[in-house]
């Protein structure tokens, strides 16, 4: 055996068989990896393409219901696949930790922060940590947080989303393993936290030396983080190397795409747009809670005032409890606002009722978030994008032609329409969802994170479809995102909110690339991948030139 | 129907409240004579005469007779309570779940108010009052069995009013009944079905239990009213009480395993995978 006295895993063949049925016989495909310490190798690819899986086989997490095989899957110099069960249980946490994607489920919500760490190290008894209290400290310190000694004794749902990934990534730490595995442990975070956690998990590399494997869909965390990059695509390991020839250099045409599909921080072309504003909002306040209630109030819109003209994209840009979302729901009467003037279309509807507000809808429409809770799954999609125009009044067999033309418009089949949602992927869904907003035919958009959810491949189509019907209809569109390159790219006029309030406003170029403002400078501060970002740029002017 | 089959407790299920319905239903064609009528030498045991299988009772009536009549108000009050309660509780958990605040607050307590009191103690004390009758007894189990389905609807629209597909509907100017009757409540439909078949299971044991204490009605034999009846003979009579006894387990086994059928045939992910 030439094993290398460095490597901390070797994984050899790694097969995962999906059950009869599935889409593909194998949810990973002859994986070949290794991690040496003091390295992080990042696994990207797009949903479904097997990189949990392969993260899962290591710790042994797969369902009972999935077969997998490997030539080895070696821990140091063990070969896990031939080790009792006892062994496994005994390497899981000292040698070998994992972090997962959601902090907010991933601690036990009546136990003490501290406890929770000390746990690791009573359940792995002998090991070098003799005063559990002191380690305990010295963990939440090495992690960042804020006053260890309080926050040992406090129970996880004080603790912020950001706090709460620190905690498990210092009960991961517990025991000083020799490999970290990540499965997207900052994509429920905000942008700001994220970049925080990075240099975290950097620092864990470089003065613990540990071997870090990370699991990620977003290219930018990969350009900030890594040594080395796999790509996967289908549960085949397409390509593998440094994380300059990757992003760089891509040998293979997959990589290329999903690195093209990341939006760039390239604003379009400012335009002069001087028609009357479809919407004016202005001084808007919602509060929820009763100031001195039960319940501490929340200021969630706070003296906001924007306008937008037809064929405008605004977009809302902020982090999550910014009261982005909540300015849709207000826009298109899901919530009342407390008080303000919000004119839509000229005429005010700031107090109209919920009842009174109806034919108004055939002005404004919204596209949702979630594309898998967004349609009725017992409804035909036909169903769905015809229940609009039928509330609005118009006579069945009109609805059914617009909704097969609109179903084609989108870039789906006409046979869809008869088709249940389940049976579409989560970008078709989101087309789905759009042709029903704009079967009401409306004048203005409300985009609430809607392309959030997809894969960074579909969402680029996506958003080259809203913009191509923006021009098509002369839409006026509200675009709320955390997603500042998207945000860049589609907008004409941007505001940044911070707590309710917007901070900044201006267009896309000045904001986004002069930020004045001391929190979106952090915002545009902590976005990951910069440098490569700068690298790409250039490339691309430069073969603009030539 | 591939699928029912291949559902084992709902096709045993299904096929055992089948025979339950013939019986109920032909109890006339089998035995032209009223179970009432005295039919041979009283207290014969099961088998010792024949067309008399079960034996006969204290005053010579026929007890397989009584059986077959048994089974009509048994399935009769099972799912007549049932459709009324659950209609009531649907009504109820709906507009409160949908609309919240104060009217949901006000059914709420008035529900709770009818969940603090003994559910078989009230409907005794209803059928006492209002005499025993199949009209009462029917109300009295409807009105004891609705607030855990009121309950239980108001939890499911509550949790599908938050869904983005409704707030869709809102947005797109879908009228509230639009939104109760074609978004939330066929989205809620699987717990419901579960939960009613699981009460006319209750139903049919609470009027058991109703007749067993002589609060049954006096034209209607009954499977609860034939074990009462015969409780004094239990030691010298055992086919008297058993027969009525194991017809009720038979009955409340099947409805039982029909509802742990549709719930495993109704589970999300079960329905995801449906193809259409």
């Amino acid at each position: 055996m030439t094993q290398n006295a460095t490597e901390v895993l070797n994984i050899g063949k790694l097969s995962v068989r999906l059950p009869d049925g599935a889409d593909r016989p194998f949810a990973v495909h002859d994986m070949d990896l290794k991690i040496e310490k003091g390295e992080i190798l990042c696994v990207v690819g797009e949903s479904g393409s097997g990189k949990s899986m392969t993260a899962n086989a290591v710790m042994g997490l797969l369902p009972k219901s999935l077969r997998f095989g490997a030539d080895h899957i070696r821990l140091n110099d063990r070969d896990l696949l031939r080790q009792p069960r006892s062994t496994l249980r005994d390497l899981r946490g000292r040698e070998v930790a994992m972090i997962f994607q959601e902090p907010l489920s991933a601690l036990n919500p009546l136990m003490r922060i501290g406890d929770q760490i000390a746990e690791v190290m009573k359940v792995h008894p002998g090991s070098d940590f003799n005063d559990v209290r002191a380690r305990v400290i010295q963990l939440l310190e090495f992690v960042g947080l804020p006053e260890p000694e309080t926050i040992r004794h406090s129970y996880p749902f004080r603790l912020s989303g950001g706090q709460r990934q620190r905690v498990m990534i210092a009960i991961a730490l517990a025991l000083e393993p020799d490999l970290l595995i990540a499965d997207e442990p900052t994509t429920a975070l905000d942008v700001t936290t994220q970049a925080q956690i990075l240099d975290l998990m950097k620092r864990i590399r470089d003065e613990k030396g540990m071997g870090i494997m990370m699991i990620t869909h977003d290219i930018g965390v990969v350009a900030e983080l890594a040594d080395r990059v796999i790509v996967m695509r289908q549960g085949e390991m397409l390509e593998e190397g440094t994380v300059a020839e990757v992003l760089e250099a891509p040998k293979h045409a997959y990589t290329r795409q999903l690195i093209d599909a990341v939006p760039m921080m390239l604003p379009k072309d400012a335009r002069q747009i001087g028609t009357p504003p479809l919407i004016s909002v202005r001084n808007l306040n919602k509060i929820y809670g009763k100031p001195g209630g039960k319940t501490r109030a929340v200021h969630a819109v706070n003296d906001v005032s924007f306008d937008l003209r037809a064929g405008e994209t605004l977009s809302v840009v902020g982090e999550s409890g910014s009261g982005k979302s909540t300015i849709a729901k207000l826009l298109v009467k899901l919530e009342e606002p407390d008080s303000g003037q919000y004119e839509l279309d000229g005429e005010d509807v700031t107090h109209l009722s919920v009842r009174a507000f109806r034919p108004k809808r055939r002005v404004i429409q919204m596209i949702f978030q979630d594309p898998f809770s967004s349609l009725n799954p017992q409804h035909t999609v036909a169903r769905s994008i015809t229940a609009g125009p039928l509330a609005a009044g118009v006579p069945q067999d009109r609805a059914m032609e617009d909704a097969r033309r609109l179903i084609s418009r989108v870039g789906l089949d006409e046979s869809a329409l008869n088709r249940f949602p389940h049976e579409f992927s989560g970008g078709q869904r989101q087309r789905i969802g759009i042709a029903r907003a704009l079967a009401m035919s409306p004048r203005v958009l409300v985009a609430d994170e809607s392309v959030s959810a997809l894969d960074v491949s579909v969402q680029a189509k996506v958003l080259d479809l809203l913009a191509d019907l923006q021009r098509e209809y002369d839409l006026g569109m509200i675009f709320i995102t955390h997603d500042l390159r998207v945000a860049c790219q589609i907008s004409d006029n941007l505001v940044v909110m911070l707590r309710g309030r917007i901070v900044e406003r201006g267009t896309a170029h000045d904001v986004l690339l002069q930020p004045k403002d001391p929190y979106t400078r952090a915002l545009v501060a902590a976005l990951p991948g910069q440098a490569w970002e700068k690298r790409r740029e250039a490339a691309m002017a430069a073969g603009h030139r030539a | 129907m591939k699928n029912i089959l291949k559902n084992t407790s709902l096709a045993i299920g299904l096929a055992l409240l089948a025979l339950i319905l013939v019986i109920a239903v032909f109890a006339h064609v089998f035995y032209p004579v009223s179970p009432w009528q005295s039919a041979a030498t009283p207290l014969l045991e099961p088998f010792s005469q024949s067309g008399l299988p079960l034996g006969s009772d204290m005053l010579g009536r026929d007890v397989a007779a009584g059986i077959a009549y048994g089974a009509r108000v048994s399935l009769t009050v099972g799912v007549v309570s049932t459709i009324i309660s659950v209609t009531l509780g649907v009504t109820i958990g709906a507009v409160a779940g949908f609309y919240g605040g104060v009217l949901d607050n006000l059914l709420m307590r008035f529900t709770e108010l009818f969940q603090t009191v003994p559910q078989f103690a009230m409907a005794v004390v209803f059928v006492a009052i209002f005499s025993p009758s199949l009209v009462t007894i029917v109300l009295a189990i409807s009105l004891v069995s609705w607030p855990p389905v009121a309950r239980l609807v108001r939890g499911e629209v509550m949790s599908l009013k938050s869904r983005e597909f409704v707030k869709a509907g809102i947005v797109l100017g879908e009228s509230e009944s639009g939104l109760i009757f074609r978004h939330i409540l066929p989205n809620a439909v699987s717990p419901i079905v579960v939960m009613a078949s699981l009460m006319v299971a209750t139903a049919i044991l609470t009027e058991s239990a109703l007749s067993f204490l002589g609060l049954g009605d006096r034209n209607m034999i009954s499977w609860g009213y034939m074990i009462g009846a015969s409780r004094t003979m239990l030691r010298d009579a055992w086919w008297l009480s058993v027969f009525p006894g194991l017809a009720i387990v038979v009955t409340v086994v099947a409805v039982n395993l029909i509802g742990e059928g549709f719930e495993k045939a109704l589970n999300p992910q079960a329905h995801g995978e449906r193809k259409a």
